[in-house]
């Protein structure tokens, strides 16, 4: 009996072991389909957007491979941990490139665990060399503006001028209704403008170049130039910049609050919706009053947090709601940062 | 292949955390599991969430200690209330536990914020740092110093009830002390286990042992060796299946409890 039983264990346990090895063998063999050179520069980036950017910015470029981390499926990438694959590639990489902000959660784990991983925050970067910083909705470091402005633009190899003097711009138009205090906590969905997404550009540029500074023409200051004008030139906001600027919207994401930023549009109610997010019946009702006493015309939002409050938005007010994308899921390629804005930017077109 | 999984250090760390931790499972759990505490551990589980809030409100960086804390008084205070032998003290129980859970998400997700703690439901054992397997290891020891003390004592207590009521005194002391126990164990493994599954590997070792048991020492030691067994496998198999590492490990430890099932039905 006894022995029956500490056989009974034993085979037990092997056979999960077996079972388990040869499935994990397989799982990993179905998998496995990377096959990139060892010894090339091992670029990782932390979300769609800033992969994207990077994407473009080393296009054709040799010697560097670029890779993204694992995006969430659902929810936004704020609430997201790192697998361990994620961890792996890590180990191997030689710079991680990061939205920043507070988007990447586990950004701390990471450094503490590769001390000696090159990170570019590209939020720091753009707040440190433009005096911009993210919204709660816009919020202006006034002291760094008004001080070392010029020379830090001096400073900025490439187009960081070109940048540094739209940030302002940017900034300019908000700084006087908003006042400023410094928070790492907010929104940091900074891409939804493409103006500051061109500065997330050319933070990632800057950083690429870092081993040669000087102004020569190399493979990466040709593509960011390049990209840069794409950027400009095909971006089409259909009008909408006109049309828009200076009406009033509300959104049910806060990535939204930078596509209103980027039409000259006023954010007047914001409700962040994700999945974990519940939401009380004041805050519906405070929302749903701040629409009507504002003329809200129109809302953004995302499609999967925010159908069923956009059904009731519809329901109880005037104001239409168009459903764009935040570049937050999925999988993308080099052109569909332009594409994906280009869509959003008909879509609210087509609803107004 | 091993080689290369052992040059990560979060491996290598989260490697050594398992080997510590997964011992600790299989032997507090068969107690639990003999105790009939399967409520007790997990209201204990979701409380982990309140303290993290009374952390947070109190303004402490370091929400470990908050939850300790608050893991320990919530442990006094469900013992209290089944001491008092009440015929409900289950309902009881789960009640205090769903009323500190709800208390927990509600500060927490002030501002729409939970997102920020939703890490702790399903646990991130990668992120577990050297610091914290030194209180592992000294979580270790204790339980190991009190297990020997007090095992036998303890095992009297859950088989006779009757003697146990005529000691009572010393009995309400082991009792709290233990439960002070589970509470430690709970609290410091929370983090990369997880709120959702940490009551699953505590008693799924334990009650798969049972199953096919005969004595106490049979029982003890089988249940540590499938805890350490699942622990390691399951550890394994999301390394390289890129899966997470708790929900592998309750998914092994399962099939163990099927078989073992099947086994003792025999
Ligand atoms: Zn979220
Ligand atoms: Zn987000």
């Amino acid at each position: 009996m006894k022995k029956n039983k500490l056989i009974f264990v034993l085979l037990l346990l092997c056979s999960i072991t077996v079972v388990s090895s040869v499935g994990t063998f397989f799982y990993v063999k179905l998998n496995n389909n990377h096959t990139a050179a060892e010894d090339d520069i091992l670029v990782m980036t932390s979300c769609n957007p800033v992969y994207i950017a990077t994407l473009n910015v080393l296009d054709g470029v040799d010697g560097y491979r670029v890779e993204n981390l694992s995006q969430p499926t659902t929810g936004c990438l704020h609430d997201y941990t790192l697998t361990t694959e994620d961890m792996k590639k890590l180990s191997k990489a030689d710079m991680l490139i990061v939205n920043g902000g507070g988007m990447e959660g586990y950004l701390e784990d990471v450094m503490e665990a590769y001390p000696n991983l090159q990170i570019v925050d590209t939020y720091e970067d753009i707040e440190h060399s433009n005096g911009f910083i993210g919204m709660d909705t816009y919020l202006i470091k006034e002291e760094e503006k008004e001080h070392d402005h010029e020379e830090e633009k001096e400073s900025l190899p490439l187009e960081g001028k070109v940048a540094a003097e739209l940030t302002d711009e940017v900034s300019n138009e908000v700084s006087d209704e908003h006042e400023h205090h410094h928070d790492h906590g907010a929104n940091s969905h900074i891409w939804m403008d493409d103006r500051l997404f061109k500065c997330q550009v050319t933070s990632i540029a800057n950083a690429l170049m870092e081993p040669n500074r000087n102004r020569e023409e190399t493979p990466i200051s040709k593509n960011f130039l390049e990209y840069s004008n794409k950027l400009e030139n095909e971006i089409d906001k259909q009008g909408l910049d006109k049309t828009l600027a200076g009406s009033n919207v509300a959104i049910l994401h806060e990535a939204f609050a930078y596509t209103a930023q980027s039409l000259g549009a006023n954010v007047v109610a914001t409700m962040d919706l994700d999945e974990e997010r519940q939401v009380s019946a004041g805050e519906v009702s405070e929302f749903l009053d701040a629409i009507r006493d504002n003329n809200v015309a129109i809302v953004f939002a995302e499609y999967d947090y925010g159908k069923s409050m956009g059904d009731l938005i519809e329901e109880q007010t005037d104001a239409k709601v168009v459903y764009l994308e935040t570049l937050v899921h999925g999988s993308y390629d080099a052109s569909s940062y332009i594409t994906v804005q280009n869509s959003n930017f008909s879509k609210i077109r087509d609803i107004l | 292949m091993f080689s290369e999984m052992f040059s990560y250090a979060f491996m290598v760390r989260a490697t050594i955390a398992i080997l510590l931790i997964s011992p600790l499972f299989g032997m507090v759990g068969t107690m639990i599991v003999q105790k009939r505490m399967a409520y007790f551990s997990d209201a204990l589980g979701h409380s982990a969430l309140t303290g993290i809030a009374a952390g947070v409100i109190m303004g402490i960086a370091n929400t470990t200690i908050s939850m300790i804390i608050f893991g320990i008084c919530f442990a006094l205070l469900l013992n209290y209330i089944s001491r008092k032998g009440l015929s409900s003290s289950d309902t009881l129980i789960s009640v205090f536990a769903s009323c500190a859970t709800a208390l927990g998400l509600a500060i927490l997700s002030r501002g729409g914020s939970f997102s920020n703690y939703s890490a702790i439901l399903v646990g991130d054992i990668l992120s577990i740092t050297v610091a914290e397997i030194v209180q592992l290891i000294a979580l270790f020891a204790v339980i190991l110093v009190f297990w020997c003390i007090s095992i036998n004592r303890l095992t009297a207590i859950s088989i006779h009830a009757t003697l146990a009521k005529s000691r009572s005194i010393s009995v309400r002391v082991m009792e709290d002390a233990f439960a002070v126990l589970i509470a430690l164990l709970v609290m410091l493994s929370i983090k990369w286990v997880g709120i959702l599954l940490i009551n699953a590997l505590l008693i799924l070792p334990a009650a798969s042992s049972r199953n096919i048991s005969e004595n106490f020492r049979e029982y003890t030691y089988f249940s540590i060796v499938f805890s350490v067994f699942s622990g390691v496998c399951g550890l394994f198999v999301s390394y390289f299946t890129d899966m997470a590492t708790g929900p592998m490990i309750v998914i092994i430890a399962s099939v163990i409890y099927f078989a073992t099932y099947i086994y003792g039905k025999k």
